[in-house]
């Protein structure tokens, strides 16, 4: 099988825009009121999760609305948004992607300045949960299984009232509970508010995060009760204060244990490495993902973690500001990184922009991840404002495909019309609404419209897709599953995840993009637990639920 | 006559005003939102364009050349590049419009026609190190690194001890997997330019592909934000065009973090000039004169600023920092006090009033505020604030209440070693403990003098020694305790250590943990 890059086929959009179709009618409101808050530059995120276990992905849009000194929950009419997939199949067999607004119906209210979301089932109910981050109080929604969501911040102790971006649930110290570690940004408050100005022109813009203080994360261990407990200062994480965006959870130095790489903006990124116990030790530095090839700490945004190049390792992509090229960390197998961005050709293509949500997909289901970046400034565009645009921070979102070589190229021109727009993206969801086996894209823009883009691109390729659950059924992320292409090839490897990106959660299934082949396939699976099982003769261009305990096993590999 | 017609055609040529040459249309800037001093930098520069109208093409581009550096410095980078293109159609043969072209294309990211640019800057000029640089770092960026490994060599020739250069050729071989050879050029960088303290990651990266963990973990330890520095004179004076008062703020801080006051006041002048009543240059201006001792430069700026911010309690609050600098309690605290005036929650002037208070001897107004902020939800630094509350109970004389306020800190801190350390000179002195509590306190004592044995941590094991009757002990660490208050020449208003000193020599504990002279309580 030939798994490089096909010729671009001719007039045939990538990606098309269904949002209308699917009655989706969403634009994450910022609530800019001319004093340059910093926080309304920054949000907000997207949930691709299913939270009524009827196979298809539901959607959460979380909201900002009026932001001030004096402004509440209660002074946001309009809060976040829950989506339930009603997508069906035609008349024509072709898919209709349909979403309803269930917000009330399940008893979802959330009001607070929102910035992102994150999903997990944390009590094991086989039904994922919410974890609403803002800037201000959090929100922890537990689902019911009924349709219906309860607010159980305050009984989880899960609150955490700094400003808070983005969060993974992990299981970080392998007792098979969801634990929870939240990434927060900095100290502001509207009593510290600074005005600040760009340097070129002295007009008011947003602040740089140099101006504030960063702060800490925090890290919530479940107890299995309903409760965490804030364990950041016993880790080891609590005097590491900085600018944190992004984050991604995985095992990066093959140890068994769940690491924990942190998205710092215009401060160094962290590397948590988990060492047992509960205590984790920052070493990005040395592992040579904390800053770039230059020595230059850069504005961390966005970031996923996915094998790009077959090595079997978890590599590192982190989205940056513009005048910054986005960085791309190549991991040698141990958990030590090399910045290759300048080798892979995706540093060029990415200076002009700022980069948030960020995905590993596989656009074009050729066995090689792909990457989106969504795009949009932090500070004013010159252009724009000459332009005389009156929100002048735009910019449109890029598409790179992975040559197979370790090189990357900007295909967001053949992307079609849907790429062509240009927005203040933020969020990013990567997930298979349809389910066809192709990876499709949700994107939350400020003041401007969520979207939601259909992939054609891999019309027509063969996939095979996979549900890591547990024993019971239920959902595991960090189960890798590899699939072996051709005999002396470098397998497939895919890591189950629902983190990574901006703000956002992801679908948590995992597609194998087969190109052409439509033969039928094995798959292995590392269990969290380290057990590993391999499933025979899966037939492709369908999902599979690969449950824990119903494979062959299979011994450790030298 | 046939020569005369070649003269003179030659002279109708060289007059001849640039009518055959396509200039662009430079676009206009956004007037609405641009600043005036801007605005009016870049009219006039365009004022400089017209008024060469005719003149020959040298002339001319040197007038869009001046035009593209006013609109470029200001941010305006489309219409800057339509200046420098102007420029270069005029006169192709001089190698800076090639140059900037190259620049603004970096920013654009168009690196490819950055490497064009600077190629023809090149073949203008061979000799110009700066410009191979360039080239080099783009074609870097563009990982093309075989290729830029002889723009940097080139470099190196003409200038060998470029950083940039040497910097890049470390670049270069990391990538090659040479990382002997990179740490080498590495660590001749840093030897030219200490300042550029970013490249100990680089330079880490090569000893731990060296499989030197150690050293690269050391020089881990000195990464910071530092560059290399690349003289650029063709930038400098691109940026000498700014009108932008917020351009040199920037750049007086980053001169003032680097420690260059007198460059950082420079700038911050500069700044004022441009925008006489801007509170933020205002400010740092105050504190950057400050900070070079000139307190009435400091005192007259940030009046000014209480003049212009007349409902904000900083300015007010900045003018009791200088009081205080200047020795004059009195005038710092009434200065807290008409800053609480205006926002009664600024916590920094309630704390330095708490300080003052403290320092005059007012233990129980100290305490009060103290208290007060230590109460206040959700703000950093409670901690902080109950453990003074908790002297100043000490210092009134207090010690039943103080020695209690420190225990219910030490358990909610078990680990903090200032709450420790004043616990255990509250046990080793006014407080009537037994004996397991001051081995206790000895304990953390130890520890704590064991990691850093300064002059507070000696006082303070030498205080529960002097407690537990070991008045020998007690003595040689009070006299460690004084040595380094000599060092910091602080010996002379550390009355407090001469007093405990006297009464260890004495064979007499310490009878209060914080005696007159501790820094912050008044001087007996």
């Amino acid at each position: 099988m030939v798994l490089t890059s096909p010729v671009l086929a001719g007039d045939q959009p990538w990606f098309v825009d269904v949002t209308e179709q699917a009655g989706i009618d969403f634009r994450y409101d910022n609530g800019m009121s001319g004093r340059f808050y910093f926080p309304e530059i920054m949000g907000g995120g997207a949930a691709l999760f299913d939270f009524n276990g009827n196979g298809l992905l539901d959607l959460y849009l979380v909201q900002g609305g009026q932001l001030g000194a004096d402004l509440g929950p209660a002074d946001r009419p309009e809060g976040d948004r829950l989506y339930r997939n009603d997508s069906f199949v035609g008349e024509d067999g072709e898919w209709v992607v349909r979403f309803t607004d269930v917000t009330t119906e399940a008893g979802i209210d959330a009001r607070g300045y929102g910035m992102g979301v994150a999903v997990g089932d944390i009590n094991g109910n086989g039904f994922p949960d919410l974890y609403v981050m803002n800037f201000g109080d959090n929100q922890l929604w537990r689902n019911n299984g009924d349709g219906t969501f309860t607010d159980i911040t305050e009984q989880a102790g899960v609150n955490d009232p700094r400003w808070s971006v983005s969060a993974s649930f992990a299981d970080l110290n392998g007792n098979g509970l969801l634990d929870l570690f939240v990434v927060n940004y900095v100290d502001f408050s509207f009593a510290d508010h600074r005005v600040c100005r760009s340097a070129t022109t002295s007009q008011q813009d947003y602040c740089s995060p140099s101006a504030y203080t960063g702060v800490r994360d925090t890290l919530f261990i479940n107890q299995g009760d309903g409760r965490f407990v804030d364990m950041t200062e016993a880790a080891g994480m609590a005097e590491v204060r900085r600018h944190g965006l992004g984050v991604v959870a995985a095992d990066f130095n093959g140890n068994g244990r769940i690491d924990l790489y942190v998205a710092n903006d215009g401060s160094a990124n962290s590397l948590w490495l988990n060492e047992g116990d509960l205590r984790f030790i920052d070493d990005a530095f040395l592992a040579g993902a904390a800053v770039n090839a230059d020595g230059a700490m850069e504005a961390g945004m966005g970031v996923d973690a996915g094998d790009y190049n077959r090595s079997g390792a978890e590599d590192l992509f982190i989205t940056h500001m513009r005048r910054e090229t986005n960085t791309l960390y190549r991991n040698d197998g141990q958990g030590w990184f090399t910045d290759v961005t300048a080798a892979s050709g995706l540093g060029p293509p990415s200076l002009p922009a700022t980069g948030f949500g960020t995905a590993w997909i596989d656009i074009d289901n050729d066995g090689w991840l792909d990457l989106v970046a969504v795009n949009g400034a932090v500070v004013i565009e010159e252009d724009l404002v000459a332009a005389g645009d009156p929100f002048p921070y735009h910019q449109p979102d890029q598409l790179f495909m992975n040559q197979g070589n370790g090189r990357f190229i900007d295909v967001t021109a053949s992307a079609g019309p849907a790429l062509e727009a240009s927005h203040v993206g933020r969020g990013l969801a990567v997930g298979d609404i349809n389910n066809n086996g192709r990876a499709d894209l949700v994107i939350v823009n400020i003041n401007g419209p969520a979207r939601i883009l259909l992939n054609q691109k891999a019309a027509g390729r063969h996939w095979l897709g996979a549900h890591l659950t547990d024993a019971q059924g239920r959902t595991l992320t960090q189960a890798i599953a590899w699939l072996q292409v051709e005999e002396g090839e470098a397998p497939l490897r895919r890591r189950a995840r629902a983190d990574g990106s901006y703000a956002s959660a992801n679908d948590p299934r995992v597609i194998f993009g087969l190109g052409d082949d439509g033969r039928e396939r094995s798959v292995t699976v590392h269990w969290p637990d380290g057990q590993r099982e391999r499933f025979e003769s899966l037939a492709v261009d369908r999902y599979h639920e690969l449950r824990q305990g119903s494979g062959q096993s299979v011994e450790d590999r030298e | 006559m046939r020569f005369r017609h070649l003269t003179l055609l030659l002279l109708v040529v060289l007059t001849l005003p640039a009518l055959a040459v396509d200039l662009l249309q430079v676009d206009p800037v956004e007037r609405a939102t641009t600043p005036e001093p801007v605005l009016e930098a870049i009219d006039a520069a365009r004022a400089t364009v017209e008024a060469t109208a005719g003149r020959p093409p040298i002339e001319r581009a040197a007038a869009f050349g001046q035009l593209g550096d006013v609109l470029y410095a200001h941010g305006f980078a489309t219409p800057a590049r339509q200046a420098y293109l102007n420029a270069r159609s005029l006169a192709p043969s001089v190698p800076d419009w090639h140059y900037l072209l190259g620049i603004v294309a970096i920013d654009a990211g168009r690196l490819d026609a950055a490497v064009d640019h600077f190629s023809t800057a090149i073949e203008l000029n061979p000799f110009d190190a700066l410009a191979l640089i360039r080239r080099g770092q783009v074609r870097l960026d563009q990982g093309e690194l075989e290729q830029a490994a002889p723009d940097f060599e080139r470099a190196l020739s003409l200038a060998p001890e470029a950083p940039a250069a040497l910097a890049g050729m470390g670049r270069v071989a990391l990538h090659r997997g040479e990382h002997r050879e990179a740490a080498d050029y590495f660590e001749r960088a840093l030897a030219i330019s200490p300042e550029a303290t970013r490249l100990h990651q680089p330079l880490a990266m090569a000893y731990r592909g060296l499989g030197e963990v150690e050293r690269a973990r050391e020089h881990l330890g000195r990464v910071g934000e530092g560059t290399e520095p690349v003289a650029d004179p063709l930038l400098q004076r691109i940026q000498s065009q700014s009108r932008s008062p917020q351009f040199y703020l920037e750049m007086a801080l980053a001169r003032a973090a680097a420690g260059d006051l007198d460059s950082a006041r420079q700038l911050l002048i500069t700044a004022l000039h441009l925008a006489p009543d801007d509170a933020l240059v205002i400010e740092n201006y105050g504190e950057v004169a400050a900070r070079q001792g000139d307190l009435e430069q400091a005192s007259a700026a940030f009046q000014r600023l209480a003049e212009i911010q007349p409902a904000a309690a900083q300015p007010l609050f900045l003018l009791g920092q200088v009081e205080e600098l200047r020795q004059r309690p009195e005038q710092a605290g009434q200065a807290y006090r008409e800053a609480l005036q205006r926002e009664p929650a600024h916590v920094p002037a309630r704390e330095a009033l708490a300080f003052v208070h403290l320092g005059a001897g007012d233990f129980s107004g100290a305490e009060a505020i103290f208290s007060e902020l230590a109460e206040r939800p959700q703000h950093q630094g409670q901690s902080r604030f109950a453990y003074w509350a908790a002297l100043a109970m000490l210092g009134g004389g207090d010690c039943a209440r103080g020695h209690g306020a420190l225990e219910a800190l030490r358990r909610e801190f078990p680990t903090d070693a200032e709450v420790l350390l004043a616990l255990a000179r509250v046990r080793a002195s006014c407080a009537e403990v037994a004996e397991a509590e001051l081995r206790e306190a000895l304990e953390w004592t130890e520890e704590v003098y064991q990691i850093a044995p300064s002059t507070e941590h000696a006082a303070s094991l030498a205080m529960v020694y002097a407690a537990l009757g070991q008045f020998d002990d007690a003595v040689d660490l009070q006299a460690q305790a004084m040595f380094e208050a000599l060092k910091q020449g602080e010996l002379e208003q550390r009355a407090d250590l001469r007093a405990d000193m006297q009464r260890y020599q004495e064979g007499r504990p310490a009878s209060v943990p914080f005696a007159p002279g501790y820094p912050g309580f008044p001087l007996p």
